[in-house]
């Protein structure tokens, strides 16, 4: 008897000391945390830095339905078999063909196109917009600018980024990832020569205007053209457009002698006031008074009327070779 | 008001790719809805794929729209844009109603909105249009041929009189009133 | 001394008596000699008047001129929107604080245009523009939340703690283009003081 009630008060005190015991272990963290989490990381570590994982490996991925909203993101009718050749470069194409002939498969299934020529097409469609659109939109700018700026727009960066932003990154079969500026540039003129092929050159040319020619928008043109020796070109255009021969002339100066030394220049031609500029001394101040003078004559300043981007350029004035 | 938003990427309204300048893009490309088949704080999910993600897949084929079942988790919203961004919310226990606001959110976003504090509410890249003010605007062309130091304008704007001065003047005041007197005393 | 005699020509356009004169010459902070000093002379208002009037329609010309050619340039706007006022060129974006219903892609127009102006010339209005006159269009770009606001209030050794997560509603615009839609006319904005405005 006196076993049974050693044993029920056994049982008895164990209990308290049993849910005690689960209390306890809960507030602390396990002693393994630290040391596996810390080897996890020393490892991820020692591997260096990964490159991204292209988004077509995971599970939920599907190219078809990515394809069809591309062009529907866009507001773009595209065949969805030519998009998806704009897409293919010809470095993948040719990888895949050697892959599947080491597989044994019929040489005449072994078809597979690629962008070059959309691309080439492209290119062709998008410089003859921009020029057609800089003519339009800066019509008193010398051709060098024009070409400067066209070609800004055409630079491969500008391209790249814009077609990062029109989410093609993921699309593009390429044999690297992510794919370089280069492929993604020539990615947007296939798109480009798609969309001609498919709905139509105005529609191609609408889309360069939205989504190239909107880069300019608040853009300081100065930034990408500034005319290399202002004031012999200055001289130039003066006798060309017969304004007398330009002459700069001290407008005010402070601080002279003295580190903060500013002038103030304006040039005048005929004793008309063309342009205005400042500089830490004479030379400076002269040569952005012409900047100055050419920008008001080319019509390139900040203040100048800002490009049309809901313009429709005539299909006539695009010169296509 | 706690300052912990301080701590908080700050930045600028900006808007990818000149959005809206040309034609508008909307700027979600990928969603993706996790839940589970049998687990109750994914019933609101459930309800919402059911009812209303077809239409909402039709009145938006710009987007991609992507169901993943998953045993016994909870269910999550996923948005990706084109710029690269990845947003991700949970969604436990929500109403479809909810469900279809927090998608309508992603939906009108540019990005992740969370993570970034916005420090000014305009912008512009042509700030001033009529021109800078310089300290040279509208300066008589007579400060041009001045040479300087001039004592003209090496003297304050404004010089008070002193007392001595003053005095001088009363004085001086006093004795012409003094005079005056004397003068009508003489005539008279 | 050229923009006291127009504010005084503004003045003596509106009346011709003597009283409300005096006091907007106080209004007007011109001290009491020069009051005096035009106290006995006799102004002939009407031709003052015309004079202002003239003035007015030069420059509203000269302005139309430049606008014909489209030699104005960039212009500028301060529009009021949803009790605030922005700033805004063609290009610009600005954000709406607040719920507001306009959804992502709409165009809409900006009708409380303050003051417009360009290289040259600035429109101002008293206190807003002729409706029609300038025309801001604008398209919403994002609707988001802001990030997550904490409030957060605490009362000492009074066991008081709050604690709210707040983000509220953000909507991004774009300004498309400002345009000025009809020529001035000068003797029509002079006059326009009184035009019938709800809003």
């Amino acid at each position: 008897m006196s076993l049974l009630r050693s044993i029920a008060g056994v049982i008895a005190l164990a209990r308290p000391i049993n849910s005690a015991t689960t209390v306890q272990t809960r507030r602390h963290f396990k002693r393994w945390v630290s040391p596996t989490l810390r080897e996890l990381a020393h490892r991820v570590k020692k591997q260096g830095v990964q490159k991204p994982e292209p988004r077509s490996g995971f599970v939920e991925w599907n190219y078809r339905s990515e394809l069809f909203a591309f062009g529907k993101r866009l507001n773009e009718d595209f065949q969805l078999p030519l998009l998806q050749t704009a897409f293919t470069q010809r470095t993948y194409a040719h990888q895949e063909q050697e892959r599947q002939r080491k597989l044994g498969i019929a040489e005449a299934d072994l078809q597979m196109g690629d962008n070059s020529q959309l691309a080439t097409k492209g290119v062709h469609i998008a410089k003859a917009y921009i020029e057609a659109y800089l003519q339009n939109a800066l019509p008193k700018v010398p051709p060098v600018g024009q070409q400067a700026i066209a070609s800004y727009l055409l630079s491969t960066e500008t391209l790249a980024h814009v077609c990062t932003h029109l989410g093609a990154k993921e699309l593009i079969f390429s044999t690297e990832y992510p794919p370089s500026s280069e492929t993604l540039a020539q990615t947007l003129h296939a798109i480009i020569g798609a969309l001609s092929d498919s709905s139509g050159v105005e529609r191609a040319f609408l889309f360069v205007r939205d989504f190239i020619c909107t880069q300019l928008n608040q853009k300081d043109l100065l930034e990408i053209w500034t005319p290399e020796q202002p004031l012999q070109l200055l001289g130039e255009i003066c006798t060309q457009k017969k304004l007398g021969e330009p002459e700069p002339r001290l407008l005010g100066d402070c601080g002279k002698n003295t580190v903060l030394a500013a002038y103030h220049v304006g040039i005048y031609a005929n004793r008309q006031l063309l342009g205005k500029g400042f500089g830490e001394d004479l030379q400076m101040a002269t040569e952005t008074a012409a900047i100055d003078a050419l920008q008001t004559l080319f019509e390139m300043h900040d203040d100048r009327q800002p490009f049309d981007f809901r313009l429709q350029l005539e299909a006539k004035n695009v010169r296509l070779d | 008001m706690s300052n912990s938003h301080l701590f908080l990427k700050s930045g600028f309204p900006r808007a990818p790719l000149q959005n809206g300048v040309g034609r508008y893009v909307c700027q979600l490309q990928r969603l993706t809805l996790k839940f589970c088949k049998n687990n109750g704080s994914s019933r609101g999910m459930r309800d919402f794929i059911e009812n209303h993600l077809v239409d909402f897949a039709k009145e938006n084929p710009g987007i991609v729209v992507y169901v993943k079942p998953r045993r016994h988790r909870a269910p999550v919203l996923v948005g990706e844009y084109l710029n690269g961004d990845r947003e991700w919310l949970s969604v436990r226990n929500s109403t479809q109603t909810e469900i279809s606001k927090w998608i309508d959110l992603l939906k009108t976003q540019n990005g992740s909105s969370s993570s970034l504090r916005l420090r000014k509410m305009w912008h512009t890249d042509v700030p001033s249009i009529q021109g800078p003010w310089t300290p040279f605007l509208l300066r008589s062309p007579d400060a041009h041929n001045q040479t300087y130091p001039t004592s003209e304008a090496s003297q304050p704007l404004d010089v008070p009189q002193t007392a001595t001065e003053k005095l001088i003047e009363l004085f001086k005041q006093q004795q012409l009133e003094a005079d005056t007197v004397l003068e009508q005393k003489r005539a008279e | 001394m050229s923009l006291l005699a127009q504010s005084m020509r503004q003045v003596l356009r509106h009346t011709t008596q003597r009283a409300t004169l005096n006091g907007a010459m106080r209004a007007l902070s011109i001290n009491q000699k020069l009051q005096q000093q035009n106290k006995p002379a006799t102004i002939d208002v009407a031709a003052i008047a015309k004079e202002h009037q003239q003035e007015c329609q030069t420059v509203c010309e000269r302005i139309n001129q430049q606008v014909a050619k489209s030699e104005q340039g960039r212009l500028f706007a301060v529009v009021h929107l949803c009790g605030k006022q922005f700033k805004v060129t063609p290009g610009d974006i600005i954000l709406v604080e607040g719920y507001w219903p306009p959804t992502t892609g709409d165009e809409i127009s900006l009708d409380k245009v303050l003051l417009a102006g360009a290289r040259d010339f600035t429109l101002i209005g008293r206190p807003m523009l002729d409706a029609g006159l300038v025309m801001v269009k604008a398209t919403i770009i994002e609707k988001t939340l802001t990030h997550t606001k904490t409030h957060f209030k605490k009362k000492r050794r009074k066991q008081y703690m709050r604690i709210n997560f707040q983000r509220s509603p953000n909507t991004m615009i774009r300004i498309n283009s400002i345009e000025l839609t009809r020529p001035l006319d000068g003797m029509a904005e002079a006059e326009a003081e009184h035009s019938i405005r709800l809003f």
